[in-house]
């Protein structure tokens, strides 16, 4: 097995923010506050309920404990499934590399882990929808 | 999605078992390849009880210097699945791949990456 590495020329890059254990530090916003936060990602994502591309999401702290859990998954369901991600994710910068998404596509679902401005971002997806479109979406919501 | 799109061979076939642990690889070198495909299959494998899922996923991980596309697939053999051991292919492509769609269904014609 050759790892021979094949230049090709790159174009300039997009600054991308890698998902970051530290930077996300949990607020302690006031109830209503956190509502409302939570209602303009579920309004941004619109789009995505309304063709049943998006079957739910979760927002998790950097512990991977569950700030708004909007999913099928129980609570420690959708905190046990972002820790996986987080792990991962920790264990890649402790190997000195930055992950800034994490797609996983199963039997009938699609789930994209996003680091988003409201926390670290799990979204499950219908398997048959346009993904770009919806990973474009949800990239827009990174801080 | 062809040849000219990855930055290592892939590495196909590569049986592992997802009761295991592996750090994660670090760096181009070789090896590299096949260890991510161990890497990501087991720790991915905890989402299979989440998610009520039989073991088989395809994970793309967007990083800063890569896209590596894993493929986990099951063998055939019972006594092999009851061990938890899975075929698995993995490919590193280029960063910032435009299409989400493409990484993901890259290894459906690994022939043409190799």
């Amino acid at each position: 097995m050759s790892d021979t590495i094949v230049e090709t020329p790159k174009p300039a890059k997009k600054v991308k923010t890698p998902i970051s254990m530290a930077e996300l530090v949990p607020e302690e916003p006031v109830a209503v506050q956190e509502e409302d936060s939570f209602a303009s990602v579920r309004g941004h994502l619109q789009p995505l309920y309304e063709d049943a591309s998006l079957l739910g999401f979760a927002v998790c702290d950097d512990d991977g404990e569950v700030l708004r859990n909007e999913s099928f998954l129980s609570d420690e369901g959708a905190s046990k499934a972002v820790k996986t991600f987080l792990s991962n994710c920790q264990q890649m910068a402790e190997s000195g590399r930055s992950v800034y998404r994490l797609t996983t596509e199963m039997d009938d679902i699609t789930v994209i882990f996003h680091c988003i401005d409201k926390g670290q971002g799990m979204f499950i997806l219908s398997s048959d929808c346009d993904l770009d479109t919806a990973a474009d979406l949800i990239a827009e919501l990174a801080p | 999605m062809n040849a000219e799109d990855t930055i290592a061979a892939p590495e196909t076939n590569t049986s592992v078992s997802l009761y295991e642990e592996q750090e994660a690889p670090e760096g181009m070198y070789s090896g590299f390849v096949g260890e991510n495909a161990s890497y990501f299959a087991q720790a991915f494998a905890p989402l299979n009880e989440i998610f009520c899922n039989d073991g088989a996923m395809k994970i793309v991980s967007d990083e800063a210097e890569y896209t590596v596309v894993v493929s986990v697939r099951n063998v055939e053999g019972d006594d092999l699945h009851a061990e938890g051991v899975m075929d698995v292919d993995c490919a590193i492509l280029e960063a910032e791949q435009d299409s989400l769609t493409e990484c993901l269904t890259a290894l459906d014609e690994v022939d043409k990456l190799t």
